[in-house]
């Protein structure tokens, strides 16, 4: 929190009013002995005289703060503003001016308190919500003391407030499917036996096998110890590639209609969060219009939260980058790449291709808004046109490659991708003897 | 008026809060009230008068922080002693009240931005201010009527220590607003 002093105790055009009226307008009464205008002055001649004795002589301190400084989107915050050292201040008023994908309520974002002559502080705060994903600056907070009659203001801005709103992932589910598990635990079962929670087997005692997995039913029959053999679980490594080179669509925050980078976004969350609550690790890649960020491979929860915070930072924009800076990002060996775009620029399908070509398993999910409004204008509507048939024909290109390109729907969207993974790993391969 | 400000204008009226739209009704209501209770004194009713009045007290409701309500109060306050001679009329309190009410509305108004409320508890305590200035002003009109009915005669001296104390005070009043 910063505080801007704007201005010290100064007089309001109520007090030079007041003032003004009730001198002028005494003076001129006992000068003129105009008695009717006496009464009409003396009103205000009151009210400047009380407004000047209690007007206050020091300024108020302000401490504010927002807590919690991270929400989720559709979240709110609260903005506490403490004002202290109010003797003679008759209320106090903040104004959080309105900002894009922050709402306050009251909508107006004008919170007020009265001071009473005994009370040493005076507290006023407001909720914040945000209603989009993505680091939101506040604008400077006014902050107002009035003193009695309104005659004296004291102004500060409070300054320097960011709100990190986490993208809210959609909800995602996929059906249990056997992924390449090449890790050391995790929920997959792996081909290898080992310490694990499926059956494999019944086999002779070995040294070194737990006590508790000796199965006393056919060791009594088999007259010699027999222990029970499970696959050992493994996770997997899933690695996702975001494309935020641009958004597409009108977004209409939590409340209303998702851009192709809120849909993007918020699957790409919902995917990490689903594969994470599994014990799976996620690596992810994002193509920003400002740079590529990296998150490495991980689980648990403050990996997601890492996940998150990263989603968070991407700034829709005009790209920046080259396509050679897409292409040079690393690939984990083994893992299965998911790749989120709304697939307007040619730079992801063609990304998602070459990992293709290096044989892992990757998924292109479709973000791009169905309802996309085209431009009012002929010229660019034709230009918009154009490039969504292109569009079709490279996406077919990809998935005449092995690609399989999904729109992104929800739960189940990767479910059709996930059981041709697990037919793929299942089915016979070749073998060299 | 260029296109900025009447949408600024249009602002005003969308954006503002149910006490804003009250405290202008009020705003325009006060001056009109004195201007009627010195129509009922004079028994001749100003229409141009107070067609003006409203018009300057409908631009300082909805600019409050603004220097027109100073006019509006000297257009009131002038058209009284251009109209009216009497001063043991109850008419002259009720026109000094409404005008009391008027300052004491607008300053309100002008310390809250335009779609934000005041709490009760602040609006309830500027009502018990206006109350008792005006009772004040009440009492000041009874001693003046009660001189007046003395018709007793000038006294130099006692008009030079008003003044001074006038002079006095609004030095201090200076002083102490500008510092």
């Amino acid at each position: 929190m910063t505080v801007l002093q704007i201005s010290p105790w100064r007089a309001s055009p109520a007090h030079v009013r007041a003032t003004t009226f009730g001198v002028v307008g005494l003076t001129a009464a006992l000068l003129f002995r105009a008695p009717a205008l006496l009464i009409f002055v003396m009103p205000f001649a009151f009210v400047a005289v009380w407004s000047t004795l209690t007007r206050p002589k020091a300024d108020p301190t302000l401490t504010g703060e927002i807590a919690p400084r991270s929400v989720r989107e559709g979240e709110a915050t609260t903005w506490t503003g403490r004002l202290s050292n109010i003797a003679e201040v008759d209320h106090a008023i903040a104004l959080i001016p309105p900002k894009a994908w922050l709402e306050t309520r009251p909508f107006s974002g004008v919170v007020s308190t009265a001071v009473d002559a005994n009370d040493t502080e005076a507290v006023l705060s407001a909720p914040i919500r945000a209603t989009r994903w993505g680091r939101h600056a506040v604008a400077p907070i006014n902050v107002v003391a009035v003193s009695s009659w309104g005659a004296f203001r004291w102004q500060v801005h409070d300054v320097s407030y960011r709100i990190g709103a986490l993208p809210l992932p959609e909800v995602f589910d996929a059906a249990p499917s056997r992924l390449r598990a090449n890790g050391l635990i995790g929920l997959n079962r792996s081909t290898r036996a080992g310490e694990g929670s499926e059956f494999s087997g019944i086999r002779a005692f070995q040294s070194g096998d737990r006590l508790r997995r000796i199965n006393w039913q056919r060791s009594l029959r088999a007259d010699s110890l027999h222990v029970t053999a499970t696959y050992s679980d493994q996770d997997s490594h899933i690695a996702l590639f975001v494309d935020a080179l641009a958004d597409f669509g009108e977004s209409g925050g939590i409340d209303g209609a998702a851009s192709s980078l809120d849909t993007t976004v918020r699957a790409a969350g919902a995917i990490a969060e689903h594969f994470m609550l599994r014990g799976d690790r996620v690596s992810m890649r994002v193509w920003d219009s400002r740079f590529i960020a990296t998150v490495p491979a991980g689980s648990g929860a403050s990996h997601l939260r890492r996940i998150l915070d990263v989603l968070a930072s991407i700034e829709p924009g005009a790209s920046r980058i080259g396509p050679g800076a897409v292409a040079n990002s690393m690939v984990p060996g083994n893992a299965l790449a998911i790749m989120l775009s709304p697939l307007v620029a040619p730079i992801a399908l063609e990304r998602a291709i070459s990992i293709a070509t290096t044989g892992l398993n990757v998924a292109v999910v479709d973000t791009l808004p169905n309802d996309l409004q085209l431009d009012a204008d002929e010229s660019t509507d034709l230009a918009w046109r154009i490039r969504l048939l292109e569009r079709q024909r490279e996406v077919r290109a990809v998935q005449r490659a092995g690609v399989p390109v999904i729109a992104w729907q929800g739960p189940g969207s990767l479910d059709p991708f996930l059981r041709m993974i697990a037919r793929r790993a299942s089915a016979p391969r070749m073998a060299r003897r | 008026m260029n296109r900025l400000k009447i949408q600024n204008l249009i602002d005003l009226f969308i954006e503002a809060s149910p006490q804003q739209w009250l405290f202008r009704t009020l705003a325009v209501a006060t001056p009109l009230g004195a201007m009627l209770a010195t129509s009922a004194a004079n028994q001749q009713l100003w229409l141009v008068g107070l067609a003006i009045v409203t018009g300057l007290a409908a631009v300082s409701a909805l600019v409050p922080d603004s220097d027109v309500a100073l006019i509006v109060v000297i257009v009131v306050v002038w058209r009284w002693l251009a109209a009216v001679d009497s001063i043991d009329t109850p008419w002259l309190p009720v026109a000094a009240v409404c005008l009391l009410g008027y300052h004491s509305v607008t300053a309100l108004a002008a310390s809250i931005p335009n779609g934000g409320e005041l709490e009760r508890d602040t609006t309830i305590k500027w009502l018990v201010q206006t109350a008792l200035i005006g009772a004040m002003t009440v009492g000041t009109w009874g001693l003046v009527v009660m001189f007046d009915r003395r018709d007793a005669d000038g006294n130099i001296v006692l008009s030079l220590l008003a003044l001074a104390l006038v002079s006095g005070a609004a030095l201090t009043i200076r002083s102490r607003s500008l510092t």
